[in-house]
């Protein structure tokens, strides 16, 4: 049972296209991808700044649309969803900041609750217990009455990710949920996540620049270079040589037996 | 964010205060009438004077409803404006309205001095203004509208707004430049806003554009609170930013738009009421938020109304100074006692 739940397939890309148009002018970025994301997976996608991680990711979640191939979420393509079927099933933990910072750490995880509440937005006792539930796994109970604004940067970043589990859906995806943290919070965070991904079965995909903690924590990476990919689990990508491309080799080096880049001398 | 006790208790107090505020800015006047006679008048007696009824039914009970409307309205499209631009300083006529229907009634005024075809004294009464306002308010508009459908970003929209508004005020000077100075007199004195012009049939009329507008308000709560976490992840909730963009502005124009029609372009309420009652109720629920506003709105309104019309003298002031000289001196006072402004 618990085999069949590890291979649930979620998400499936085909020969996807990534890019974006400016004008008239498309920037093309990565050419046939293609790999399966599964529920109870921590996925991290990692690569150098301008590499496309943010397009890559933006096009996954319906946001961009692709240039080419196609973006299965549970078997359907993601262009068919409606903005609220597709609330259901995707949810997003962004950079940006929220205007309101003055919502309060309950009323920002309750927000969450949004694709299921009626016209105004009534919580029903399922969307109670949700919320509670969520609070309690993410250890918030303490500020749950606070506004945003009180909160340090470590705090807010545990709310976003409590609003998105609110939110119940099989995928939850995140841009660079550890920038701004210092390094105790990073792995926080990341552990955070994945006990999510494996104890809700659910399927987390984040970008990230933390190498050297993504190869500890996470089931799989997907690496991106310049025209070029990787897809694995961290140990068969460092065997493999996958990070050694990702940076030029003036600088730094990748050391396989830590997992991690160090400073050339 | 479920409604409880203290804010039903907050809402009480507010609408007493509402009543009794409505009861006082109809006893006052420059035409001293008892209290004993307006309640006799307002339960369908003459109060012993067919001067004071003529005066209470005609002129102070419609003035006193304007009030409520222009006051309500304004503070509710402030609200909207607000958070669908994120913007604290937004008010009502960020879209331009009130510019647009200060460019109307200018080509109204002012404007037949470039054009000696037109006669002068022909259109120039009041409902004539109303209807100059509205369409300069609706071109605008239809401009912004246009707009929205091009650009993705809001920012974008607000700067437009802005645009319009520097473009307007600019024909606006030009025209002022050429006219005389009865004509000028006359735009000015529409500029500094009147509640009292307007009759029965008026009101009703206002009354239906205002519960429109408020109807679409109250079916955007939802995806209002949805955008205080910002566009894109109300978008990840499953919301369409599109077409609630189009609600929320068609919304604005028929509170907005309809005040500064039939009352001038009031200044201040709209921008000053969300912060105030925020600061009350301590939070940005827009469930709790919107009729928090709508009754502040009023309750703002009629406060400047009544010292508008300098009880117990023959003058009046013009009601756009005072609810600037009222409402800023309280913003500030809240702002540096509270010491955060809220949004």
């Amino acid at each position: 049972m618990a085999e069949k739940k590890l291979s649930e397939k979620i998400l499936e890309v085909e020969n996807l296209n990534t890019g974006y148009r400016t004008g008239k002018r498309t920037v093309s970025l990565h050419k046939d991808l293609r790999f399966e994301l599964s529920r109870g997976e921590l996925i991290a996608m990692v690569g150098p700044n301008g590499i496309g991680k943010s397009t890559l990711l933006r096009t996954l979640s319906g946001i961009l649309p692709p240039l080419g191939g196609s973006i299965y979420l549970e078997d359907k393509r993601i262009s068919e969803y409606t903005p609220l079927a597709l609330a259901e099933k995707m949810s997003l933990v962004l950079t940006e900041q929220i205007p309101a910072k003055a919502l309060k750490v309950k009323e920002v995880i309750a927000l969450g609750r949004q694709p299921y509440t009626n016209w105004i937005g009534h919580l029903s006792k399922t969307d109670l217990s949700i919320i509670g539930r969520t609070i309690e796994q993410l250890g918030l109970e303490e500020i749950r009455e606070l506004p945003c604004y009180e909160l340090s940067d470590g705090q807010f970043q545990r709310v976003m990710i409590g609003r998105a589990l609110a939110q119940d859906t099989g995928l939850i995806i995140l841009d660079e949920p550890t920038t701004h943290l210092d390094i105790y919070h990073k792995a926080y965070i990341l552990k955070l996540l994945k006990r999510i991904a494996h104890e809700n079965n659910k399927c987390v995909l984040f970008s990230s620049h933390e190498i050297h903690l993504v190869n500890q924590l996470c089931d799989k990476v997907l690496v991106l270079q310049k025209d070029d990919y990787d897809f694995d689990q961290p140990c068969n990508l460092i065997e493999k040589g996958s990070y050694q491309k990702l940076f030029p080799g003036d600088l730094i080096d990748f050391d396989s037996n830590t997992g991690s880049f160090r400073i050339r001398n | 964010m479920t409604p409880n006790s203290t804010y039903k208790f907050s809402f009480l107090l507010l609408f007493a205060v509402m009543i009794v505020l409505f009861l006082l800015n109809i006893s006052l006047g420059s035409v001293s009438i008892p209290f004993t006679a307006v309640v006799n008048i307002l339960t369908g007696g003459d109060g012993g004077n067919e001067n004071w009824a003529y005066i209470l039914m005609h002129y102070r009970l419609p003035k006193a409803f304007t009030a409520i409307l222009a006051g309500s309205s304004l503070a509710l499209s402030g609200l909207l404006m607000q958070t669908l631009f994120r913007n604290p300083l937004a008010g009502p006529f960020v879209l331009g309205i009130s510019s647009g229907a200060s460019l109307g009634v200018a080509l109204l005024i002012m404007g037949t001095s470039l054009l000696p075809g037109i006669g002068t004294g022909i259109m120039t009464g009041s409902v004539a203004m109303a209807i100059a306002a509205s369409l300069g308010s609706f071109v605008v508009l239809l401009c912004i509208f246009i707009m929205a459908s091009r650009v993705r970003d809001t920012m974008a929209l607000l700067i437009i707004g802005l645009m319009f508004g520097s473009l307007t005020a600019a024909i606006v000077s030009v025209l002022s430049y050429f006219s005389n100075m009865e004509q000028l007199q006359r735009y000015i004195f529409w500029s500094f806003g009147n509640l009292g012009d307007l009759s029965w049939s008026q009101v009703v009329i206002f009354i239906v554009i205002v519960f429109s507008g408020i109807t679409i308000s109250i079916l955007c709560i939802k995806p209002l609170n949805g955008l205080l976490l910002g566009e894109n992840y109300a978008r990840s909730m499953g919301m369409n930013v599109k077409k609630v963009r189009y609600l929320i502005i068609i919304a604005t124009s028929l509170l907005a738009g309809s005040v500064t029609a039939f009352a001038g372009p009031v200044a201040f309420i709209g921008l000053a009421v969300p912060h105030l009652s925020r600061q009350i109720f301590r939070t940005p629920d827009h469930r709790i938020l919107m009729p928090a506003v709508l009754i502040s709105g009023a309750i703002l309104m009629l406060v400047c109304d009544t010292v508008a019309q300098l009880p117990f003298s023959a003058y009046s002031l013009p009601i756009n100074a005072v609810t600037s000289l009222i409402g800023a001196p309280v913003v500030i006072w809240l702002l540096v006692r509270k010491r955060k402004l809220l949004f």
